[in-house]
């Protein structure tokens, strides 16, 4: 606290600022009694409005009225941290995840979905990586530059590849999802993986270097009984058409 | 335009950049809303920054706030105006966060005399930090909140301790006067307008006979424009003036009329003063 701000002040802004989020009455000096509720109204639009433009399909997932009550538990209970309003919408993963059992058990496919809304987000915000550019010409045995703006999602449900409102428990498994932001539109892509190029690719972002010389680890790992030309035969066409979306260059 | 910016937002970013008759003399943005922020919309504030000058309007530091400066966003707020070049920031005489919570809107502070050194100290700090001069806007508010002081003297002590600069928001102005039964023209005439470094103009709703909520979201209207033309009169220099449109954007044609409405009040008022901005 301040050393020149007096009790009574701060007691009077920690008032209006609680009031804004819990509307529990209030009573301070020279209040206007019947305009106070503005202030709670336009904050709550403002919070409102940042979760459901970054949630829609969550939003769309659940029932009107369990979005309005996560809405406004959210709003009174939880503490936003961020001072920039398009990132507090990330704060909502945390908060269900930490406070909303009900919801977890009817949806339990509600994080993976929060976490594939918000990273869409992320993605198509964040900034600008600006390294130089190789281009790889052998594809077996140069390395690859990978986009630095992608990273490899693991979900237990598909939500990347399936409406949310159509998973069920039976969904429940091991999914590997790659985002990136393409280069030369700026947008936005999800890509789903098998396990195994799951693999090569963070292969490749850990340790760079070709795909020849991963490829004893792949065959190690996987129990590959495949000779080096028919596995890099198998795995050609997914490279040429990361090359071409802009995840490798 | 020489005098007339208007406020720069995403969602009319491409029509922006397709109608070339809007040339304003500047936009204005919110560092919130771009820091750290890359991508499609980064570089379309490139091309916007390749034209226009870019002014700023913080939503976030609070200055108000009883809770201590957040000097990590300070220092974002720091490098966004080194990167864009951008000659004034501004923010609001208010606070939005509290208790560590952030409420993302304009809170009134209670105008007493501690708070007037609260807020003095902390914007010296900050315009200390970012090595300029932090331009304060006199925020619209519904009710006071335990007022010891009246608003002018409020705003006034605060511009002479913390030695910062005003943003003169006329609309502002007008809402307080209409929501709490004072004459706009008397307070205007109160105010250290040595001080006025920048101006804004808005519209607002009015959502009963006794109360109107400062949207942005309309087309300034006729009074608002009268107590401009009487407020830029008294002013010693030439400022530049923000048209400010956040919601129910019209076309871009209709913004441009009343930023041509605004630049012609100033080009007629500030005729023999052609370069003092």
């Amino acid at each position: 606290m301040s050393p020149t701000l007096s009790e009574k002040t701060l007691g009077n802004q920690r008032k209006l600022a609680e009031y804004c989020r819990n509307g529990e009455p209030v009573q301070m000096d020279g209040l206007t009694p019947n305009r106070i509720h503005h202030y709670r109204r336009l904050v709550f639009g403002v919070v409102s409005e940042a979760l459901s433009s970054t949630y829609p399909l969550t939003q769309n997932l659940l029932t009107e009225k369990e979005w309005k009550t996560l809405i406004n538990q959210f709003f009174e209970e939880h503490k936003c941290k961020d001072p920039q309003v398009w990132k507090m919408p990330k704060e909502l993963i945390s908060f269900v995840h930490s406070t909303q059992q009900d919801l977890l058990k009817s949806y339990p496919q509600i994080i993976d979905l929060l976490n594939l809304e918000w990273i869409e987000v992320k993605y198509y915000m964040m900034p600008d990586f600006d390294t130089p550019r190789s281009t790889t010409k052998d594809f077996w045995q140069d390395a690859w530059q990978l986009n630095p703006e992608s990273e490899v999602l693991f979900f237990n449900y598909p939500v990347h590849r399936k409406n949310a409102r159509l998973i069920s428990r039976t969904d429940r498994g091991s999914y590997h999802c790659l985002v990136f932001r393409q280069p030369e539109t700026l947008k936005v892509k999800f890509m789903h993986l098998s396990p195994i190029f799951a693999m090569i690719i963070e292969l490749m972002r850990t340790e760079g270097e070709s795909l020849a010389s991963h490829y004893p680890k792949f065959t190690a790992q996987l129990n590959l009984s495949m000779t080096q030309n028919e596995f890099s035969s198998l795995i050609k066409p997914f490279f040429i058409k990361l090359k071409q979306d802009g995840m490798i260059y | 335009m020489k005098h007339t910016g208007i406020g720069y937002r995403k969602d009319f970013g491409t029509a922006f950049l397709t109608e070339e008759s809007m040339n304003p003399a500047f936009v204005e943005v919110a560092p919130e809303n771009w820091i750290d922020v890359g991508g499609f919309w980064k570089q379309q504030l490139k091309q916007v920054a390749e034209r226009y000058p870019i002014y700023t309007h913080g939503l976030s530091l609070s200055i108000g706030s009883p809770d201590p400066i957040d000097w990590d966003f300070l220092k974002k707020v720091k490098l966004f105006l080194k990167e864009w070049n951008v000659p004034i920031y501004s923010e609001h005489l208010s606070y939005s966060q509290c208790d560590n919570a952030h409420l993302y809107d304009l809170l009134p502070i209670p105008f007493t005399e501690d708070a007037v050194k609260h807020v003095s100290d902390r914007i010296r700090q900050v315009q200390d930090f970012l090595e300029r001069k932090l331009v304060i806007e006199i925020v619209s508010y519904y009710t006071p909140v335990a007022a010891e002081m009246n608003e002018v003297s409020f705003i006034n002590s605060i511009l002479k301790e913390s030695d910062c600069e005003l943003l003169f928001d006329i609309n502002n102005i007008y809402v307080n006067a209409f929501n709490h039964s004072y004459n706009p023209y008397d307070f205007i005439d109160q105010l250290d307008l040595s001080r006025v470094r920048y101006i804004h103009m808005a519209g607002h709703e009015k959502v009963s006979d006794e109360l109107i909520i400062d949207t942005h979201g309309q087309a300034i209207i006729d009074p608002v424009y009268a107590l401009f033309e009487h407020a830029i009169k008294k002013l010693p220099n030439e400022v530049p003036v923000l048209l400010e449109r956040d919601f129910n954007i019209p076309k871009m044609n209709v913004l441009k009329n009343e930023m041509e409405r605004l630049e012609g009040i100033c080009n007629k008022t500030w005729i023999h003063e052609p370069n003092a901005i």
